[in-house]
């Protein structure tokens, strides 16, 4: 027996008063009110037969005492908490974890609706054999997790949790769930270290992980379960076809931007060759359809062309169905059928360039491709000092400011890029250096796509230290000497060397970049990147709950989101014009608007092939669970070898075994079930599954792990103390009654 | 008339008391020549029998008629005609010092009543208080005697908390003769009353015991946990009075009464329960009147 005493010293000492003020108010209590009578006579003879014997009625007398002592006393011991360590309270701990991802809403089972459905079943039936003793949690998860509830025995609480998980269109992350399922799983330490207040350290202890999914999820190999003993419980067959959009995009040309190039990737997850037609909606107009044939496990692209200045919505429908309903193509998965895409009208970006005069940058900004993305406005750096600019830079009035050769006070609430000097803080510089080589690009940058640098020549330049997590774009032999850099949601791009210098002979060039081509195409992706144009051409595809982050004018203070079933909602602009959307569950097309005024489009696509691929796979591997399977890589020498030849050739076996192995069909290529005729490639993994895996999942199911538990008395003897406060009271009215 | 006279004995009362008079089941042998008759044979104008003469009879009483027809001596009886004794013992304990008015008082004024029709009728009373307080006690015949007698009433204190045996055999041994014995008492003796009783009887009294309860003794208006303590003896009793209680209580009281009412008609005692809140000349003209006390 021990004791995990719940109060401080200080409290126990209060408590401890209470029965003495008990006491004294009980002989407080006991000096009765004296009545004079004319004889006690016949009083003495009516409580008489009530005095049996002196004990008892002493007893009678101080019962009432006897009771609040006695219930202070309970409510002392079980506020000591009086408990042992018993062995067998909880037979299992049971983490149970539900896949909710899109995946999951694959029809390929046979009595349930869905995979989910099947799942949820399964999970069901596993609550209903847990002891009274079992503990278990509920997780459900697809890219990220929610504990729908924590450690309980009560199977009913579990239930309902189970009913209050929702299918969801999400990819799936597991290790999201796994790391949530150990946190709880195992507490390392869940008090505060150095506090003397708080002394209960849980213990970990072990539990069994469940996991009720479809296998949608890659391995994982190098996650810790520690004493979390993992079961893959996998749902869904494992010859599912599905046909699934994997990408879908818009695009105008930016040479016609009148003309909209859309290109869309169609994949095969399943085994067998397939043929349908895919349409295209505008508008919800009928506009295009292509005929797609894509062979077991390959892509086709689908591309459209059509011509549309205007905003438009696209929308490609895959046609699994023919128009009488008859099933042209085996699919499971009616969510990657569809996919969307939109085009935006083009939108200008206001540029504000301050500078002494900078003709060549002009010159650039007033291309007839940047005249379409831009509004151009130039001032001297004295414009810097005056009211308008600080109205103008506070207010976040313009999308991208050059400065050119001069700095402002204070960086504005724009994209800014300096050439030739630097931004307020953050920024240092080292001595120049002439003259500037350099060694490298980084052509990855959306900043330096299309531009060829190396014969670039420059007089003179200065190495930039930027601030941390900038990104270095150009890097001479003496430094960066240009490089882009965020700033609280904003970016600011420096150049290191004048394009113009001002000399005693008047503006030289510094550089002749300006009569370089890559000139005004890097103007032009300054335009497009940094000012924000880029945004506005296209519209970006997110999947889904992911949060969407877009830019509209830091004028408006609420803008309206439609979302795909029509739903309205006024969200509201962070300062500098950002709005986070963070409902994207739904697939589909999301509107900003103000007014009915289009702002801003984007869609939510699965676009997921991990997530289209519906075949359950055999095994999963999570840390150590189910490394009971073989596994063989197909050589050079074995290609296109008939699959027994193949593993005999691999020592996989002796030929009977290798025969049984097929019959039996535990052999798996490349983690699908293969045909004993078929052939194998060069580089395929064949894999034979330990048959004992299937029973290890079920002894895993059946097991149960032992859990040392404490035994807790305080719920009795409170019990105990209420019934005994009811006794006092019964007693009490009793006897004045 | 003096207050205290007053207060025992309204002067309409006492208008209707001359009317009524003690009524004895027995007869008994007077000391004095009253307005009863007496199973004596004696003087009196009413005949009763003849009998021979012996030697040593009173000539006077010869029939000498019966004599000159028969020559033989007759002795002519008449009916004795003699006074009552009458005793009226008041209980002085300090338990009869309670109600409103206290039983005592009452006790005093059915003492009076019952002492004036006494008196009234010419017999010989007695009212006395038990214990030291009834050696004093006069002994009283003729209505003219009726201050002195109240006067005596008047003048009795409680506070005589001796046990009802003691004070009853104090009495009868004070007072040999026979008649009439009205105890007015509460009966609240812890010894018990018994013996008092058997001793009356044993003196071969006409006994008469007046139960008075005051309504608080009957049905008691205490609540709540207290410390009963005995007006006489001091003794204490510590009661949590609640509903069960008082009843228990009511059923005990109703069985002493039920005792006390069969010891005594076991005994050819007359017992009569009075209340204090009735009022006395009801309780005299009507009550006692109806259970032959008085007629």
């Amino acid at each position: 027996m021990s004791y995990l005493p719940a109060l401080a010293a200080w409290q126990w000492a209060l408590l401890a008063v209470v029965p003495i003020g008990i006491v004294l108010l009980y002989f407080l209590k006991l000096r009765r009110q004296p009545m004079v009578v004319p004889s006690t006579f016949l009083w003495s003879r009516t409580i008489e037969d009530l005095h049996v014997n002196s004990l008892l009625q002493r007893l009678r007398r101080s019962l009432l005492l006897l009771l609040q002592l006695l219930v202070i006393a309970m409510a002392a011991l079980a506020l000591l908490r009086p408990g042992w360590q018993s062995s067998n309270q909880q037979n299992e701990r049971l983490v149970l974890l539900l896949d909710t991802s899109a995946s999951m809403r694959a029809t390929d089972v046979d009595e349930e609706e869905s995979r989910f459905e099947a799942a949820k079943k399964k999970v069901r039936e596993r609550i209903d054999r847990m002891d009274d003793t079992d503990v278990a949690m509920l997780i459900a998860f697809n890219d990220r997790a929610e504990v729908l509830q924590s450690f309980t025995s009560d199977r009913n609480r579990l239930r309902e949790a189970l009913e209050r998980a929702r299918q969801s269109d999400r990819p799936t992350d597991v290790l999201d769930a796994l790391k949530a399922a150990a946190g709880l799983a195992n507490p390392n330490r869940t008090s505060e270290a150095g506090d003397a207040q708080d002394y209960q350290v849980a213990d970990a202890q072990p539990a069994q992980l469940l996991i009720y999914s479809d296998g949608g999820f890659p391995n994982v190999t190098d996650f810790d379960l520690e004493n979390l003993q993992a079961t893959y419980i996998p749902v869904g067959t494992e010859d599912a076809a599905n046909l699934a959009i994997v990408a879908f995009s818009a695009q105008r040309n930016p040479e016609t931007p009148e003309q909209v190039e859309a290109f869309a990737r169609v994949a095969n997850t399943g085994t067998e060759r397939q043929r349908l037609d895919a349409t295209l909606f505008m508008d919800d107009q009928f506009l295009d359809a292509i005929e797609l044939d894509i062979p077991a496990g390959e892509e086709a692209g689908a591309p459209f062309q059509l011509s549309n200045a205007a905003a438009a919505e696209l929308k490609l429908v895959l046609n699994i169905v023919d128009d009488n309903g008859r099933p042209v193509a085996r699919d499971e998965l009616a969510l990657d059928n569809t996919a969307y895409a939109a085009i935006a009208p083009m939108r200008t970006v206001s540029v504000l360039l301050v500078s002494e005069g900078n003709h060549p940058l002009e010159l650039a900004l007033q291309t007839p491709e940047a005249r379409r993305l831009c509004l151009l406005e130039t001032v001297s750096p004295a414009y810097l000092q005056s009211d308008a600019y600080q109205e103008r830079a506070t207010g976040g009035l313009d999308d991208l400011i050059i400065y050119d050769r001069c700095a402002p006070q204070q960086m504005p609430v724009s994209n800014t890029m300096f050439i030739g000097s630097l931004p307020p803080a953050g920024w240092q510089w080292g001595e120049p250096t002439s003259p500037v080589l350099l060694i490298d690009i980084d052509r990855t940058h959306p900043l330096m796509r299309f531009l060829e640098l190396y014969s670039l020549q420059i007089v003179e330049g200065r190495p930039l230290t930027p601030p941390q997590g900038s990104v270095d774009l150009l890097t001479a032999d003496s430094g960066a000497v240009m490089a882009v850099s965020p700033r609280e949601g904003y970016q600011d791009l420096v150049v290191g060397f004048d394009i113009l210098s001002d000399t005693e002979e008047g503006m030289v060039f510094n550089s002749d970049w300006p009569v370089q081509r890559s000139w005004p195409v890097f103007v032009l992706n300054v335009l497009r990147h940094l000012g924000g144009a880029i945004d506005s051409s296209s519209s970006p595809s997110y999947p889904p709950g992911e949060t969407v982050t877009m830019r509209v004018d830091n004028r408006l203070k609420t803008v309206d989101l439609t979302d795909p079933s029509g739903r309205k909602r006024t969200l509201q602009v962070a300062a500098g014009g950002t709005v986070s959307i963070t409902d994207t569950d739904q697939p589909g097309l999301y509107l900003l608007s103000k007014q009915e005024l289009p702002l801003g489009v984007f869609t939510v696509n699965l676009f997921d092939l991990q997530e289209s691929r519906l075949q359950r796979p055999a095994v999963r591997l999570i840390g150590p669970v189910a490394q009971f399977d073989t596994e063989y890589v197909v050589g050079e020498a074995e290609d296109g070898a008939r699959i027994a030849e193949a593993m005999l050739a691999l020592e996989a076996g002796t030929e009977p075994q290798i025969q049984a192995w097929l019959d039996d069909g535990v052999v798996r290529r490349n983690d699908a079930p293969i045909d004993p005729d078929a052939t194998v490639r060069s580089g395929d993994r064949i894999t034979i599954i330990d048959l004992d895996r299937e029973n290890a999942i079920l002894r895993a199911e059946e097991g149960a792990a032992t859990v040392a538990a404490r035994g807790e008395l305080w719920r009795w003897l409170l019990l105990i103390a209420v019934g005994l406060l009811t006794a006092e009271w019964v007693l009490y009215t009793r006897r004045l009654m | 008339m003096p207050a205290a006279a007053t207060e025992l004995l309204p002067a309409d009362l006492i208008a209707r008391l001359e009317r009524l008079e003690l009524v004895s089941r027995r007869v008994f042998r007077g000391r004095m020549k009253g307005e009863r008759r007496s199973r004596r044979k004696g003087q009196s104008v009413e005949f009763a029998d003849f009998r021979n003469y012996v030697a040593g009879d009173d000539l006077r009483q010869i029939d000498w008629n019966l004599y000159a027809r028969l020559d033989q001596l007759f002795l002519k009886l008449f009916l004795e005609e003699e006074d009552l004794h009458f005793y009226a013992l008041i209980d002085s304990s300090e338990s009869m010092n309670f109600g409103d008015p206290t039983k005592l008082h009452v006790a005093k004024q059915l003492a009076a009543c019952l002492g004036y029709v006494g008196l009234c009728r010419a017999d010989r009373v007695k009212l006395a208080a038990l214990g030291p307080q009834g050696d004093r006690a006069p002994v009283l015949r003729g209505k003219s005697n009726l201050w002195r007698m109240l006067e005596y009433l008047d003048g009795i204190r409680p506070g005589d908390n001796g046990s009802l045996y003691e004070d009853v055999k104090r009495f009868s041994h004070r007072n040999t003769g026979t008649g009439i014995v009205v105890l007015i008492t509460d009966l609240l003796d812890k010894q018990g009353y018994e013996q008092a009783l058997r001793m009356l009887l044993g003196r071969r009294m006409d006994v008469y015991v007046v139960h008075l309860l005051a309504p608080e003794e009957l049905e008691p208006p205490l609540q709540g946990d207290l410390r009963l303590v005995d007006s006489e003896d001091g003794d204490q009793a510590e009661v949590t009075v609640n509903r069960i209680l008082l009843e228990r209580y009511q059923r005990t009281v109703n069985a002493f009464i039920d005792t006390a009412r069969t010891f005594c008609s076991r005994r050819s005692i007359t017992y009569l329960l009075a209340r204090t809140d009735m009022p006395v000349d009801q309780l005299v003209t009507r009550y006692l009147r109806e259970r032959g006390v008085v007629r």
